[in-house]
C-alpha cells in the first residue's frame, strides 16, 4: 500500500519536473492569479476581456505559424477560417440557447459547437488547400488572399447567418477559465505536431521544396496537411472570439484583421511558437494601451490623432521588425517549456 | 536481364522546341558504378531529373527493378511516378548544388530523409504514445549511426549552413542514403573539390558502394575523376549519346575528344 503510494507521489514529482509539467503548472498559476483578481474587483472586466483577446490571438497566431513560418507557404487569408468556425459555432449556439445560459451542459454543447467549428474549418481549409497549394510564393499569396475574402463575402451575402449586420446576441461562453484551457490544448497540440516527423517534413518543405520531394517526402500531402490542421485551429479561436465578442459580423473578418495576425507571426518570428505566444500578447496589449495613448496625445497635436492611428505604428513596428530584427523577436527560437525533452539539444541547436 | 536494376528506355525529352535528351538507352546492372559525362549543356542532369521523376520524359519509359514477395525481382514502369514515390522505390540522389536544408540541423537533414519509413501518423505525434516514442527513438539512433559512419555525429545539432563545404558534401551523400536507396545517382559529387578531397571522396564512394551494397550512377566533369572510378562511361553531347565504353575506350574515341576539345581547324 505504501510503496503503491509512493510510486504515485514519484509519479507526480516526475510530471511536475517534466517539460509539460511546467508548462501546465504555469499555466495554471497564471490562472490561479488572475482568476481571484478579476472576482475580487482588483482587475476590471475591461482588462480581463483583453486578457481573453490575447490568449485568443495566441491560437490564431500559433496556427497561421504552423502554415506560414515551419510550413513556408505565404497564405493571408487566414481570417477567413476563423470566419467559418466563428459563424458555425454561432449559429449553432443562437439557436440553441435564445436566453443567457449557464451551467453544465450548454458549455459542453459550445466545446461540441466549438470544435465542429474547427471542423468545417479544416474542410474548408482542405478543399482551398487542394488546388491552391500547386502554386508558390506570391501567386499562393494572392489566391488565399481572394479565398479568404470569398468566405467573407459569402457571409455577408447569406441572409440566415444575418447578411452584413451578422450574428448579434450570442451567448458569453468564451470565458478566462475557458479559453485558458483551449489555448494551452491548442498549443501543445500544434507543438506536438510540429516536433515529429510531420514538423520535420513542414520544415523541409519551407527549407526547400524540390529537395524534400526527393528525400521522400510527399511535398503536397504535408502542404495541404499543414494548412488544414491551420484552418481547424484558425475555426476554434474564431468560435471563441464569437463567444467572447458575442456579436460577429462579415467586416471583423475581413483582410486587415488577418494583417493583424499576419503581423503577430512575423514580429514574435517565423517558425518560433513562443514568438507567437509573445507578439500575440505583447501587440493585443499594445493596441489597446494604445488606444488611451492616442487619445492623450490627441489633445497636444492640431490635428486629430486617433486610435485608427495604431495601424500606423504596426506598420512602422513591422518595418522597423524587418530592417532590424529581420528573423522577428525570438527568431526560431523557443523557450524551453514549449520544446519537448528528448529534442532539447536539437532545438537549440547545440548552442 | 534479370541483374538489371535500373533501365532507361529509349528517352526523348523535349523543353519546349528543344531537344534536350534523345533516344538515351541504358541497362544498369547490379553492382556497379557507371558515369554519365559530357560538355555542359549536353543533358546529363536532365537524364537524372528524368530518372527522379522531376520531369516525365517525353517519349520513352523508365523502368526500376523492384522485389516481388516471393523473392523474384521484376522491373517496374516509374516513368510516370512523382519523386517521393520513386524515392520509396529506392532511387536516390544528391544535386549538383548542394541542396541540403540549410536552416534545419545536421540531424533533421538526415532525420526527414527517413520520412516516408515512419510508421505513425497524426494522432500518435498529438498524444505521443509509446508508438511515437519507439519509433521516434529508432528513427534517431539510425540518423545517428549513419552520421558516425560519415564522421558527422559531432556536428549533430549544428545548423546545416554553419558547416564547411566537405561537410555538406557528405552530408548530402548520408542524406540520401538514409532513404535506403538500391541505386544512388550522384550528380558532380567532386564539384568544387581540391585533388585532395576529391581523392577521399574516390575512396568515400567505393566505401558506400560496399558498406550499403548499391549501384552507383554518376555526373562527372572532372575527368581524372570518372576515369578512376567507373568501370563504363556514357557521353552526351547536345542530348545524343555520342560514346559508351570502358574509360580507355572512351578516352581514345574521336568523338568525345572532339566533343571535350573541339575540331582540329583545316585551314
Amino acid at each position: 500500500m505504501s510503496k503503491k503510494k509512493r510510486n504515485i507521489t514519484q509519479k507526480m514529482i516526475r510530471f511536475f519536473k517534466s517539460r509539460n509539467g511546467k508548462l501546465i503548472t504555469g499555466t495554471f498559476i497564471f490562472w490561479l492569479v488572475l482568476y481571484p483578481l478579476n472576482k475580487f474587483g482588483i482587475l476590471n472586466n475591461y482588462w480581463m476581456h483583453v486578457i481573453n483577446v490575447s490568449l485568443i490571438y495566441i491560437i490564431l497566431t500559433v496556427s497561421l505559424n504552423l502554415i506560414n513560418g515551419f510550413t513556408g507557404q505565404f497564405s493571408i487569408g487566414h481570417m477567413g477560417f476563423a470566419a467559418v468556425g466563428a459563424y458555425t459555432s454561432s449559429t449553432i449556439t443562437t439557436i440553441l440557447f435564445k436566453f443567457p445560459s449557464h451551467g453544465f451542459v450548454p458549455y459542453l454543447i459550445f466545446i461540441g459547437s466549438m470544435i465542429l467549428g474547427g471542423i468545417v474549418a479544416a474542410l474548408v481549409g482542405f478543399l482551398i488547400g487542394l488546388p491552391t497549394l500547386r502554386l508558390r510564393g506570391d501567386y499562393l499569396a494572392i489566391v488565399t488572399l481572394a479565398f479568404g475574402e470569398i468566405i467573407r463575402v459569402t457571409f455577408n451575402a447569406i441572409k440566415f447567418v444575418g447578411g452584413p449586420r451578422g450574428i448579434p446576441g450570442i451567448p458569453n461562453f468564451s470565458n478566462f477559465t475557458l479559453v485558458t484551457i483551449v489555448t494551452l490544448i491548442s498549443v501543445i497540440i500544434m507543438r506536438n505536431v510540429i516536433y515529429s516527423s510531420i514538423g520535420r517534413a513542414f520544415l523541409s518543405i519551407r527549407e526547400d521544396e524540390v529537395a524534400s520531394e526527393l528525400v521522400g517526402v510527399h511535398t503536397t500531402y504535408y502542404k495541404v496537411m499543414g494548412f488544414t490542421i491551420g484552418a481547424f485551429f484558425a475555426g476554434v479561436g474564431g468560435a471563441l472570439l464569437a463567444h467572447l465578442i458575442q456579436y460577429i459580423n462579415p467586416l471583423q473578418f475581413g483582410f486587415m484583421a488577418t494583417i493583424y495576425v499576419l503581423i503577430m507571426v512575423y514580429i514574435g518570428g517565423i517558425g518560433s511558437i513562443s514568438g507567437s505566444i509573445v507578439a500575440a500578447v505583447g501587440i493585443t496589449f499594445l493596441s489597446e494601451g494604445l488606444r488611451f495613448m492616442l487619445n492623450r496625445i490627441d489633445a497636444f497635436t492640431p490635428f486629430r490623432v486617433g486610435p485608427e492611428w495604431r495601424m500606423v505604428i504596426f506598420s512602422v513596428l513591422l518595418v522597423a521588425t524587418m530592417l532590424y530584427k529581420t528573423n522577428g523577436l525570438m527568431g526560431d527560437k523557443e523557450f524551453s517549456v514549449l520544446i519537448p525533452e528528448e529534442e532539447d539539444e536539437n532545438a537549440k541547436h547545440g548552442a | 536481364m534479370q541483374n538489371t536494376v535500373l533501365k532507361i528506355d529509349h528517352v526523348t525529352h523535349y523543353f519546349g522546341g528543344l531537344r534536350a535528351v534523345h533516344d538515351f538507352h541504358m541497362e544498369l546492372p547490379e553492382g556497379v558504378i557507371w558515369g554519365l559525362i559530357g560538355p555542359n549543356g549536353a543533358g546529363k542532369t536532365t537524364i537524372f531529373n528524368l530518372i527522379t521523376g522531376v520531369y516525365i520524359p517525353t517519349e520513352g519509359k523508365i523502368y526500376l527493378r523492384q522485389k516481388k514477395t516471393n523473392g523474384d525481382f521484376y522491373l517496374e514502369d516509374i516513368t510516370k511516378y512523382k519523386p517521393h514515390t520513386i524515392v520509396a522505390k529506392g532511387i536516390a540522389r544528391t544535386f549538383q548544388n548542394l541542396r541540403v536544408f540549410p536552416n534545419l540541423t545536421v540531424l533533421d537533414n538526415i532525420r526527414i530523409a527517413g520520412h516516408f519509413r515512419v510508421r505513425y501518423g497524426l494522432y500518435d505525434s498529438i498524444v505521443r504514445n509509446a508508438k511515437f516514442r519507439s519509433e521516434e527513438k529508432k528513427i534517431k539512433e539510425e540518423a545517428m549511426s549513419l552520421l558516425k559512419m560519415f564522421n558527422l555525429h559531432s556536428r549533430a545539432y549544428t545548423l546545416a549552413k554553419a558547416l564547411p563545404y566537405g561537410e555538406l558534401r557528405r552530408l548530402e551523400i548520408a542524406r540520401a542514403l538514409a532513404t535506403h536507396p538500391t541505386l544512388l545517382l550522384l550528380d558532380e559529387p567532386a564539384a568544387g573539390m581540391n585533388p585532395k578531397e576529391t581523392m577521399e571522396l574516390l575512396e568515400m564512394i567505393r566505401w558506400i558502394k560496399k558498406e550499403f551494397n548499391l549501384t552507383i550512377f554518376l555526373i562527372e566533369h572532372h575527368m581524372k575523376f570518372v576515369m578512376n572510378i567507373c568501370e563504363r562511361i556514357k557521353v552526351m553531347d547536345f542530348g545524343e549519346t555520342i560514346a559508351e565504353g570502358t574509360p580507355e575506350e572512351v578516352s581514345n574515341n574521336p568523338r568525345v575528344i572532339e566533343a571535350y576539345l573541339g575540331r582540329k581547324q583545316h585551314a
